[in-house]
Order: C-alpha cells, then structure tokens, then sequence
C-alpha cells in the first residue's frame, strides 16, 4: 500500500473495508441512509443495496425503503460503520 | 506535480488527539482524528455529533449523538483550539467561539485559524483549493 503513514487510517481505506456491510451515510442535508455498500469510487460516489431512507423533519422521522441506488457523493458528509 | 502529497492544514500532529470539526452544511463533530488524506477528509474514532438546531442549521445545539468510527466529508474548519485571539480582521462564528483570518499580501493567500497560521502555502493547486476552502467557508458564515 501506498500510504506514506501506516499508522494512519486513511478515509477511502476505511470506506474500502466497509464493502458489502451495512453502512449509515449521514448527508450534509437531513437525509441519512442505510443501507449494504457494494462499491463506491473516487468522488465517493456509492452504490449501496436494500436501502433505508430516513428524512430527518420537525414531524419525525420518513422512511423510504429503495432496492438498488447509485449515490452521489456530493452531499455526504458523514459515513459510519456503526448505526444507530 | 509537487503538490500532490501536501494539504492546507498539517494535520499529522493532530492524529490521536482529540478535535472538533465542522462540515459543511453546519455539522459538527468531535472525536479522536485517526487519519485524513489530501482533500481533508477525516477519520474520526467515537465520534459524537452535536445535533443541530432545527431553525438555524449553523448553530448546535447541547443534544449529542454518538456515531462511532466514521469517515466525514467537505470539511470546511477544523477547530482544534478555543480562540485565544483578539483582532478585527478575525472572522467568527455565530457563536463567537471559533476564529478565522484571511491575509491576503501580495497575491499570496494566508488563512490562520486559531493559533495555526499557514502562510507556507506551496502549490498552485493548493492556492486555488484554499481560496474555493475560504470562499466557501465565508459564504457559509456571512
């Protein structure tokens, strides 16, 4: 590996380990997903599987469920392994 | 290019120690930074957020959440000390805590936060990523 620091964990190498778990994506908005992340490229573009949505509202929580999506990376601002 | 390896902040004496970071879009997140890589993404160990106040995303609110070990994105200020600084030329959020600076000399652009003054800035690419990092950065809080 090309990491300069092994004793650092690099961003895209913990993402890397995430594939083909569950992993909660929190985005910038008040949109969080979670959902089976199958692969995920430069920009942190995702592709995750049997998907749950949850909009964040002043009413509660709506949930969408979604088989298949294709993420754009542009509005994630956090990602866990660990959820809720 | 030169550049490729370096970053606006140095942040390598920061791993293993406790920071709080602000992302853009107003969260804010505190944990033990494990590893970050060029464009200041972060991995942060027992992560926890401060939720947001539902009128005005930019502030936080004393309600918590616990995340983990995560991976955050579209850092915009990295907050590592209270401020300690005084001056007019210093940009601070709404809740007064947290300070930023732009010096701007002879077309070289500086940014100091807190006490981190980063006048050493190298590539080209650096400079226009710092200029769009501030831009951004001011946009969110003016």
């Amino acid at each position: 590996m090309a990491n300069t620091n092994p004793s650092q964990l690099l961003p895209s190498e913990l993402i890397d380990r995430c594939i083909g778990s569950k992993i909660w994506v929190i985005m910038k908005g008040d949109k969080e997903l979670v959902g089976t992340l199958r692969g995920f490229d430069v920009y942190v573009n995702m592709v995750l599987e049997d998907v749950t949505e949850y909009e964040i509202t002043a009413e509660g929580r709506r949930i969408t469920k979604l088989d298949q999506i294709l993420l754009n990376g542009n509005n994630i601002a956090i990602v866990s392994k660990s959820y809720l | 290019m030169s550049g490729r390896k370096e970053t606006v902040l140095d942040l390598a004496k920061f791993v293993d120690k406790g920071v709080q970071v602000k992302l853009t879009g107003g969260r804010q997140v505190t944990g033990t930074l494990k590893g970050y890589d060029q464009l200041l993404n972060l991995v942060l160990d027992e992560a926890v957020e401060f939720l947001r106040d539902a009128d005005d995303p930019l502030k936080t609110t004393d309600q918590t959440r616990r995340l983990g070990l995560i991976v955050c994105f579209l850092l915009i200020l990295v907050i590592l000390f209270k401020h300690s600084q005084e001056g007019s030329s210093f940009i601070r959020s709404r809740t007064g805590e947290y300070v930023l600076k732009f010096i701007v000399t002879r077309g070289v652009v500086g940014l100091q936060m807190n006490r981190l003054t980063l006048d050493d800035i190298g590539s080209i690419e650096i400079k226009r990523r710092m200029f769009h990092f501030c831009y951004r950065f001011a946009g969110e809080l003016l």
